[in-house]
């Protein structure tokens, strides 16, 4: 007897299109929970656009998402992460002008519900100070927490990213090309803190860096022309004709 | 001939110069220190208004100071006159009146154009127990319901010019009337005092129609009335709008089809037209400079000094209230508005410029209203030779009875 | 007779459309919100006018003079000016702008006053056509078909020559342009140069038929907006179309509704803003910020609430004993405007919004207040928070309707919308109309403090204004105020940590309401009245200069802003039109080199949040 997998987030034939272009045409996915999951494809495939149906910034025109057997396709972007779905950004997304503190902070007020909080003071942030610091240490930040979040080097900001989404613990991150404009050394360590933060929970990246991708992740879907191509693990789609034909051949948007 | 321009900066810079705060002087005149009466001229000095009043204001009461000062060479005090700008906005013409009584010893406000900066003034009068001579502003409701014993209405209200044009024209023979009138409580005022002549006169009002403030384009009104074949079409609206609808209707030939009533036009109005568009335009004013030996001779006085423009019915309005109020100054002998105005109720008016009159319990002073046609470029002999007088409209006719004004003050 | 006002509504419409072409080529190609280009339309009709009066030329060579004098000024104004606030948010290029106007216009009462000058119709136009269904004056026959050829062949040359393809190139990618070896800074100024050239050439077409007065680019200009504005900004031949649309639509309008035709235009502006936000004929714009990207705007220094206390005690001390030494009505009138100002600054600064319709809010509560009190004869506080209380409830309907939109949309939506509520206050009889309302009595705080008194009106009003200043310092340092940093630094993240951004800026909008609403209450009491200027967009006007001139962002700023410019206006009111000049070129100076305002320098100098 096969167990049915736990599926945390499922879509269900997902369109969306743009004028005349179908980018993403009913595409069906299953992430099971805990895994790392990947979604690849040739420039023009729709993987960026699936992304962003999944963060709920684009809304799409036909299909269904479910996340936990429950049904988000008509919620908005803040409420999905109110749910439990982080996202990241492609080009690192932080609060530049804040320090790195108040950078974590903002997502542990966030779970506060402290957003119409008007006449509390100021001062009443500073009991969340202790878990931000710890947060901090976590992603590998360890200089003075009153730093300016523009000061940082881009790896180093990718790390506050991380240490900002991990404050609200979520269930489900969504990572977008985490190692974009990273150096080795970089892609090195923010691999090695998403290995670790993937032990507690569900992780779908779209990402270019194949290597990384061999290394992290546990499945990988193939999208080309807004399909479905291929998923399996990287051994299963690495050895797929078309999966290579797609890469190689004239698969190029 | 002397730059305006040059002679506008010096007056500015005067007026700038009187504006800093004196020490107010004793209420009723006391024994030491020769009291001062303070006279601030309140209304337009920038914007629409400016020319058929602004600084010509200034000149009128200057002169009506000289003229008081050479007929009453013993008065036991003198005259200072300052002026301010209240940029048609009623909470700055509130400001600054209230400054100048509170603060800056004023006695008397003169003009005050806009008729809503009027009301917000005329509040801080009672307030402070000074005097209103109201020019500028022509609601009836100063002598109506907003009557106090604190304002005198000079120059106009819309009564009394729509009254005279529209029974003039009606009786001569234009018995059918189209409006276009601007859509507030001054132009909507106008049409009613107009077309309560035409209708007493023997007239009927066809048609009309309602334009907003400030309208670029009249094409669209003046079709209208073309279409409605009515014998006469009444302006009722004012400056910068009445210019353009005359000038426009002059392009779209209404005229001499149908006959073109100004109402509340002006000689500066006219000058801004040019005789070409404007000949034949009918108006009502109780002032025109060129009238009698009388105005004509204080009308050379005036532009010796003034040169923007020959006098406006504004400007002889504050040269004649202030000579009067002067006047009643001097025998009442207190700076006591309300005692003042009193006074000048109880006193006959005779300025020169303005037939004699006198002034009704209600506030409203009664003088002749002259109706007069625009000239033709051929009939002008001189740059201000505007107007030919078609008829005049005698004292207490011209004006709205004192009884449906349902002033307070009246018994 | 339908015929003839459509008719007249194309004739109207072509000025439009001749209009609005200019400011969409410089709006779309270069990105710049052109807000002089009513005093350039106006600059254009003074030309022919001078040129007549002065030098006896006629109107057929200045249809080509006009524009080149009006175009080479608009060269020297952009590269003299203009071209320094190209990098910064375009916000600030439209205050420029409008600060330049002002001056502009300033300048032209101040020599030629407001009187309209004639200029005569040239001999050959004169006369009319009778087409059966209406007179047609030969003249207005002339101004159709030349914006028409006019506007078809720029139309042409934008979009079909090489010239053309250049410019827009240009506006995309400027850097890439420039590597081809096409110097894209000239390529902008005469660009600019064109579409003033175009604005004079409208102003020479206007000279016969409308005024020649200074005011004459104010009257026009919020219309023309408007079309680009529904147009969609960045389409030429949208806002070629839309002139004649809106044209036809007033002149519609002028037949069945006249007294609303010249709100017309607003009206289809907020519907076309609210169901398609890029305008009839629109592409998506390049206005719009990217996601991920964060914002440009760099933060004054700020601090924690306790650095704030000291300067708070040194102004609330003033305060206090400032009527000894200055005129308590000024004092009470500069009071209320910093609170206005105030509640503008929490939205401008703490929250990116810039609303250019905010007097509704001061007006609408004023108007509330002015009436319970007078008519319905309630006491004070009754009647100060009834017009609260409206003023909140407008502000939940006009930032529900417009907060979803970016900036400059959102800037025009809440133009549009302020200006529908002057028009509902011009039109509906409790208001007064153009009398106003008034005397409003003071009456007896709680039946026992007699406001009448200055001396406690003033404290009264002290009082409410420390109160509302507290409160919006309160709102900015607080887990609220984070949440509005959070969405000012960066949108999108914050969307992503699960923040209803959305729902956040409608509740700051909906307390910048009711602090202005506040404002506007106390205002009434002070000098007795409240009337139209209340409600006018010159009063929108006014209080962004004041938060400008005390500094954007600032704590303090917006108080010695609005001390600066009510005092400014009450004290240089002698000076008449020149305040008019002075206030345009502080407007422009904030803009070009003192972005900080006043307490922004002071911060910066002392080293210490202001």
């Amino acid at each position: 007897m096969t167990t049915q997998p736990d599926i945390v987030l499922e879509t269900r034939d997902l369109t969306k299109a743009f004028g005349g272009f179908t980018a993403v045409d009913k595409v069906n996915l299953r992430i099971r929970r805990g895994a790392v999951h990947a979604l690849i494809g040739p420039n023009g495939a729709g993987k960026t656009t699936c992304f962003h149906l999944l963060t709920k910034f684009i809304a799409a025109d036909s299909g269904q998402i479910l996340f936990n057997g429950r049904n988000i396709t008509a919620a908005r972007p803040h409420q999905v992460a109110n749910l439990g779905i982080v996202r990241s950004f492609q080009i690192s997304a932080i609060f530049p002008h804040l320090t790195i503190r108040e950078n974590v902070r903002l997502a542990l007020q966030r779970k506060q519900g402290w957003d119409y909080a008007i006449l509390k003071p100021e001062a009443a942030l500073a009991t969340l100070d202790d878990r931000a610091d710890e947060l901090l240490a976590a992603v590998g930040l360890t200089e003075d927490p009153s730093t300016i979040g523009a000061s940082l080097s881009y790896g180093r900001k990718r790390a506050l990213e991380i240490a900002t989404t991990l404050a609200l613990e979520p269930s489900l991150l969504l990572l977008d090309e985490p190692m974009a404009g990273l150096g080795r050394e970089d892609i090195a360590r923010i691999a090695e803190l998403i290995r670790t933060v993937s032990r507690d929970r569900t992780i779908i990246m779209v990402e270019h860096n194949i290597k990384v991708i061999a290394d992290l992740c546990d499945t990988i879907t193939v999208l080309r022309r807004g399909r479905v191509l291929a998923e399996g693990d990287y051994a299963t789609i690495s050895q797929n004709p078309e999966v290579v034909d797609a890469y190689l051949g004239g698969g190029h948007g | 001939m002397i730059d305006p321009h040059m002679i506008a900066r010096r007056r500015l810079l005067a007026g700038l110069m009187t504006v800093p705060a004196v020490a107010s002087a004793p209420r009723a005149f006391a024994q030491g220190a020769i009291p001062v009466y303070k006279l601030g001229i309140l209304s337009d000095f920038s914007n629409i208004f400016s020319t058929s009043g602004g600084l010509g204001l200034v000149e009128g009461t200057k002169l009506a100071v000289a003229d008081f000062m050479k007929e009453a060479p013993n008065a036991p005090f003198k005259v200072e006159v300052i002026y301010a700008d209240h940029q048609q906005k009623a909470d700055v013409g509130a400001a600054i009146a209230k400054q100048w009584f509170e603060r800056d010893g004023v006695d008397a406000v003169i003009d005050v154009v806009n008729s809503a900066v009027a009301f917000a003034v005329i509040e801080e009068t009672k307030r402070n127990n000074k005097t209103a001579l109201i020019g500028g502003a022509g609601s009836v409701r100063l002598t109506g319901d907003l009557c106090s014993p604190n304002t005198i209405h000079w120059t106009y209200d819309t009564y009394e010019v729509g009254n005279a044009v529209g029974s003039a024209i009606t009786k001569a023979g234009g018995k059918t009337w189209f409006f276009l009138t601007a859509d507030y409580a001054f132009g909507k005022d106008l049409e009613a005092g107009t077309a309560g002549a035409v209708e007493r006169a023997g007239g009927k009002v066809i048609g009309s129609v309602r334009h907003p403030l400030n309208t670029q384009d009249f094409s669209s009104f003046l079709l209208q009335a073309q279409r409605s074949g009515a014998d006469v079409i009444g302006f009722a609206n004012a400056g910068g709008d009445l210019v353009t609808s005359v000038k426009q209707a002059h392009e779209y030939g209404l005229a001499p089809k149908q006959r073109l009533a100004g109402i509340n036009a002006n000689i500066v109005d006219v000058k801004s037209l040019g005789l070409d568009v404007a000949a034949g335009l009918t108006l009502a004013e109780p002032f025109y400079w060129d009238l009698n030996d009388s105005t004509r001779s204080w009308t050379k006085r005036f532009i010796a000094t003034y040169k923007t423009s020959y006098p406006t019915l504004h400007h002889a309005g504050a040269y004649a209230a202030t000579l009067h109020y002067l006047r009643a100054a001097l025998v009442a002998k207190t700076r006591d508005g309300d005692r003042i105005v009193s006074q000048m109720k109880a006193m006959p008016t005779h300025d020169g410029v303005f037939s004699d009159g006198l002034i009704r319990a209600d506030g409203r002073v009664i003088h002749d209203v002259h109706v007069f046609k625009v000239k033709s470029p051929a009939e002008a002999k001189g740059e201000w030779d505007l107007y030919t007088l078609q008829n005049t409209i005698a004292g207490e006719a011209a004006f709205r009875p004192i009884a449906e004004g349902h002033c307070a003050l009246v018994k | 007779m339908i015929y003839g006002q459509l008719l007249i509504g194309l004739i109207n419409g072509s000025f439009y459309a001749l209009l609005s072409l200019g400011l969409s080529i410089i709006l779309g190609l270069l990105n710049i919100i052109n807000f002089t280009h009513g005093a350039l339309y106006m600059m254009g009709a003074f030309a022919a006018w001078l040129l007549l009066a002065h030098a006896g030329i006629g109107y057929w060579p200045a249809l080509v003079l006009a524009p080149l004098i009006v175009g080479l000024f608009g060269m020297v104004l952009e590269r003299l000016l203009l071209s320094r606030v190209y990098r910064l948010e375009h916000l600030y290029g439209l205050l420029l702008t409008l600060g330049l106007a002002t001056v502009i216009e300033g300048l032209f009462l101040n020599e030629f006053s407001a009187i309209g000058r004639p200029y005569p119709i040239p001999r050959a136009l004169t006369g009319v056509w009778q087409l059966g269904f209406m007179t047609l004056p030969i003249y207005r026959a002339w101004v159709i078909a030349a914006s028409v050829t006019v506007c078809a062949a720029t139309w042409l040359v934008i979009e079909r020559t090489k010239l053309g393809a250049y410019l827009r190139a240009g506006t995309e990618n400027p850097a890439l342009v420039g590597v081809f070896g096409i110097n894209v800074p000239r390529m902008v100024t005469i660009t600019f140069g064109f579409g003033a050239a175009l604005a004079g050439l409208a102003g020479v077409l206007a000279a016969p038929i409308y005024q020649v007065t200074p005011l004459m680019g104010g009257n026009i200009i919020t219309v023309v907006f408007a079309v680009v504005v529904i147009g969609g900004m960045g389409s030429i031949a949208g806002s070629i179309l839309t002139g004649f649309i809106v044209g036809l639509i007033e002149g519609l309008t002028k037949s069945f509704y006249p007294e609303a035709s010249s709100l017309a235009v607003f009206i289809l502006m907020a519907v076309v803003l609210l169901i398609r936000p890029t305008g009839l004929f629109g592409r998506a714009t390049t206005l719009t910020s990217n996601a991920g990207a964060s914002s440009h705007a760099p933060p004054v220094l700020s601090g924690p609430a306790k650095a704030y206390l000291m300067p708070a005690l040194v102004m609330t001390t003033f305060l206090l004993v400032a009527p000894a030494m200055l005129y308590p009505a000024f004092l009470m009138k500069a009071l209320c405007f910093s609170l206005f100002a105030l509640s503008l600054n929490l939205l401008l600064g703490f929250v990116g919004l810039g609303s250019f319709g905010h007097a509704m809010f001061l007006g609408t509560a004023g108007y509330i207040t002015g009436y319970t009190a007078k008519a319905w004869g309630w006491p004070p506080e009754a009647a100060i928070a009834a017009g609260i209380g409206m003023s909140m409830l407008l502000g939940a309907v006009v930032g529900f309707l417009s907060i979803r939109r970016q900036k400059i949309y959102f800037a025009m939506i809440t133009l549009a919308l302020g200006e529908l509520v002057y028009f509902f206050f011009l039109q509906i009889p409790f208001s007064g109309g153009e009398d106003g309302l008034s005397p409003v009595p003071r009456g007896r705080l709680l039946g026992v403090l007699n406001l009448e008194n200055d001396i406690t009106l003033y404290y009264l009003i002290l009082a409410l204004f420390l109160a509302g200043f507290f409160l919006v310092f309160r709102a900015v340092h607080s887990p609220f105020g984070q949440a509005l940093k959070a969405i000012r630094e960066n949108e999108p993240r914050a969307i992503s940590l699960g923040y209803d951004t959305d729902r956040i800026k409608l509740v700051a909008f909906i307390l910048s309401a009711g602090v202005a609403g506040l404002a506007g209450a106390l205002k009434v009491f002070v000098f007795h009245i409240v009337s139209l200027p209340d409600v006018f967009h010159s009063t929108s006007g006014d209080v962004i200069l004041m938060v400008l001139a005390g500094g954007v962002g600032t704590i303090f700023g917006p108080v010695v802003g609005a001390f600066l410019i009510v005092g400014m206006q009450q004290y240089l009111a002698p000076l008449g039109t020149w305040v008019m000049v002075v206030e345009g070129a502080v407007f422009a100076l904030c803009v070009l080199s003192f972005r900080q305002g006043l307490v922004g320098q002071m911060a910066k100098i002392l080293g210490r949040p202001l």
